[in-house]
């Protein structure tokens, strides 16, 4: 009965939200740094969540080994993509709206060749034979596969966290958000904290895209709707901030589920309007991040 | 600060960048100008303007789309009506300008004899005041919005949106006896029509929606479409309908029928076709199997058209099975065909319009298949093609209504009088293995709709 009393629609429906959560989390989180250190906004983040997405669909074999090899291709590819878009925007330093349509260029560039290459048919990822299927939660069926995913993604959440706010490097890249001009006078390197963070924001993304496909699987049009909740998610948890962005996240993943469930009638509205209070109530972000 | 990008790299980056876009220009007009040259080539020679997606998130219809209309017309010689035909394809993007600025292009740069093409019905309604003042028709081969007032040059070989949900509501309604149906689906035009052609047609039949207030779940489509929907199935799975009636097409189709089986819910799924039609089968394979569902076709389908249809398919597409789409672009050819044929043979004979409110009733309409021989002879200004052959987009349109039935895979049917769309049977489908490949199996034929 204990159990039987805590699993109940609302209770599975907001596990789900916490999956979304974290999801939108790891795709977020680079932007919303790169962002703050290296003041673009990358209208190409969702491109990569895609680029991700489809390395898993054409590396899943239904093993580890599928899955292993597409985690490696993701942190080449999230690279080398990472590098790349530091390098197209480098020459439009300080001209914000031009990297901007540099980047949604090279979006739009991108999703015609995914659609080439890969066909434009959506495609459906599965998970690892160990993680497929279901377990029974009391009256419920609960996917494995989301539960493990819940699990590597609170594990890549704490790493993230340790890394900005206790490392070395997180500490260069708190600097150069916080005051990019004291930072270089002091004498950090803030190119080369550009470009990492640049480089660590497309290994983070094409990642999301490997274990996110199975959530939300490749398809055309599937890079715009991954920036858009992703736009979101930095906006209202403060750009540059990487508490925010997860408070965010994960507050955006309750809203997209446990919201609907609550009051299905409004369902359109929810995201809008908690997009609203957000932006209404708060003054400025909700962690230090970048100084109003 | 950060060091400045000298002048010199500035300049190289513009030039560069200037040089790329300059090629693409050169490259697009290249393509303009030959197929203007070599049109010019054959007096007799018709010309047909091709517009389907070739880019955005409808790219897959658009390409199967092509195929069925390329397959149809390697059947016919590549001659329509028997005359040689020059395809001019465009590009109708996700409707809206796209679609408008391919049309305008076909219609008054390539000067088109007809338009086929048309994924979606938002390219339809884009393009229908331009239809109307060009008086060059469309044969409409996808999405069909149910807005359009007057069809005077708008032929769909497709089907009406909200057809697909009314043709099984009788046949669900009996299947569930007193049992109460869940209905959800997404909340845009086209969802709106398909899911409503359903319950309305349900609670005519005397049924009732197993949702709480009784009426359907609409999912969030802006700002972007759902894709998790286990908030709405931990619902459905709670109430435990006697069944489940949906329509989703796409990704999204994908990620509910996948998250359908994950979550448990064990109530029958029923849906609109597109669930389970094209892309969404062959990535959900066994995952789709015993799901139900209503179109107005099946590859299994057993007729002679149908049957030379899939072995032609088939043989030059790796065993894959045709859908849909595919036979409502090669029957856009047989269409035209017979309408051309029809043209050149009495270019002057009156059309034998159908009795109709839409268009038989009303004297006054622009219509030129009931308007007196008066308006005949300035028909060629707009139109295309040789005017000592009485061969004009006018003189084919005035055909259209004189098709008659059009031997189709899907099992023959003709133009309706009032929305010029198929009169045509719907039919139940089970998805089921066949050898390696999973299908869309015919169960039944449910009910003909059309007008």
């Amino acid at each position: 009965m204990g159990l039987s009393g805590l699993v109940n629609p609302y209770t599975i429906t907001a596990l789900d939200g916490v999956a979304y959560g974290l999801l939108l989390f790891v795709i977020a989180a680079g932007l919303t740094l790169i962002f703050g250190v290296a003041g673009v906004f990358s209208m190409a983040h969702g491109t990569l969540y895609l680029a991700g997405a489809y390395i898993a669909w054409q590396l899943a074999d239904g093993g580890w080994v599928g899955l292993g090899l597409a985690l490696a291709a993701a942190v080449l590819i999230g690279a080398v993509g990472g590098a790349g878009l530091a390098a197209a925007v480098r020459p439009l330093t300080d001209r914000p709206l031009d990297q901007v349509l540099a980047t949604l260029g090279v979006a739009y560039i991108a999703a015609d060749g995914f659609s080439t290459v890969f066909g434009a048919e959506p495609r459906s990822v599965d998970p690892p034979r160990a993680l497929a299927g279901s377990v029974s939660l009391g009256d419920y069926q609960y996917p494995v596969y989301r539960l493990g995913f819940i699990a590597v993604a609170a594990l890549i959440v704490v790493l993230l966290i340790w890394v900005v706010e206790r490392s070395r490097a997180g500490a260069v890249v708190r600097a150069v958000v916080a005051d990019p001009g004291m930072a270089e006078a002091t004498g950090l390197r803030t190119r080369t904290a550009r470009t990492a963070v640049l480089v660590g924001g497309g290994v983070l993304a094409v990642t999301a895209g490997v274990l996110g496909a199975q959530v939300i699987g490749p398809a055309p049009g599937v890079d715009t709707t991954i920036l858009v909740y992703s736009l979101i998610v930095c906006v209202v948890g403060g750009l540059g901030s990487i508490r925010g962005a997860l408070l965010a996240a994960l507050g955006v993943g309750q809203v997209l589920t446990l919201g609907v469930a609550l009051v299905p009638g409004a369902a359109a509205f929810v995201l809008a309007a908690a997009m609203l209070v957000a932006l209404t109530v708060r003054h400025r972000p909700a962690f230090a991040g970048r100084p109003a | 600060m950060t060091p400045q990008p000298t002048g010199r790299q500035h300049h190289r980056w513009r030039t560069a960048i200037a040089s790329i876009v300059a090629t693409a220009l050169l490259a697009v007009a290249g393509c303009a100008g030959s197929s203007l040259s070599d049109a010019d080539t054959n007096a007799a020679e018709i010309r047909i303007g091709l517009i389907v997606p070739k880019t955005g998130n409808y790219k897959a219809i658009g390409d199967d789309q092509a195929a069925g209309w390329r397959l149809a017309l390697d059947k016919l010689g590549g001659k329509l009506g028997g005359r040689p035909v020059k395809v001019i394809e465009a590009d109708e993007g996700d409707g809206k300008a796209t679609a408008l600025a391919s049309a305008r292009k076909l219609i008054e740069q390539d000067k088109v004899l007809a338009l086929v093409g048309g994924g979606t019905a938002d390219t339809v309604q884009t393009l229908y005041p331009l239809l109307n003042e060009s008086k060059v028709p469309l044969i409409g081969m996808g999405g069909r919005p149910s807005t359009i007032a007057d069809p005077t040059y708008l032929w769909s070989t497709s089907w009406l949106s909200q057809e697909t949900g009314a043709s099984i509501a009788g046949y669900l309604r009996t299947t569930v006896g007193n049992g109460r149906v869940w209905v959800i689906g997404p909340d845009y035009i086209g969802g709106r029509d398909q899911i409503g052609g359903f319950v309305t047609a349900f609670r005519k039949a005397g049924g009732q929606l197993a949702n709480p207030d009784g009426e359907p779940t609409w999912t969030p489509w802006a700002p972007a479409p759902t894709t998790e929907f286990s908030p709405y199935l931990t619902k459905i799975k709670e109430a435990k309908p006697a069944a489940v009636y949906t329509f989703y097409a796409g990704a999204s189709a994908i990620e509910f029928v996948k998250q359908y089986r994950q979550y448990g819910i064990t109530s029958p799924l029923y849906a609109s076709g597109f669930l389970t039609e094209g892309a969404p089968l062959a990535a959900l394979g066994p995952q789709a199997k015993g799901i139900y569902t209503a179109l107005n076709y099946s590859p299994t389908l057993d007729n002679a058209a149908n049957r030379d249809f899939v072995s032609r398919f088939t043989a030059g597409n790796d065993g894959k099975l045709p859908n849909v789409y595919h036979v409502c672009a090669w029957d856009a050819a047989l269409v035209l065909d017979r309408a051309i044929s029809e043209a050149l043979a009495e270019p002057d004979a009156p059309a034998t319009t159908p009795a109709g409110p839409g268009t038989a009733s009303d004297s006054s309409s622009p219509a030129s298949s009931g308007s007196p021989a008066a308006s005949r002879p300035v028909a060629s200004s707009a139109a295309a093609s040789s005017a000592a052959t009485g061969l004009t987009s006018q003189t084919l349109t005035a055909a259209l209504p004189r098709v008659g039935q059009v031997d189709s895979p899907r099992g023959a049917w003709q133009f309706g009088p009032t929305n010029h769309t198929p009169v045509q049977a719907y039919y139940l489908r089970e998805v089921a293995q066949d050898g390696q490949v999973w299908v869309n199996r015919t169960v039944q034929t449910l009910t003909t709709l059309g007008s």
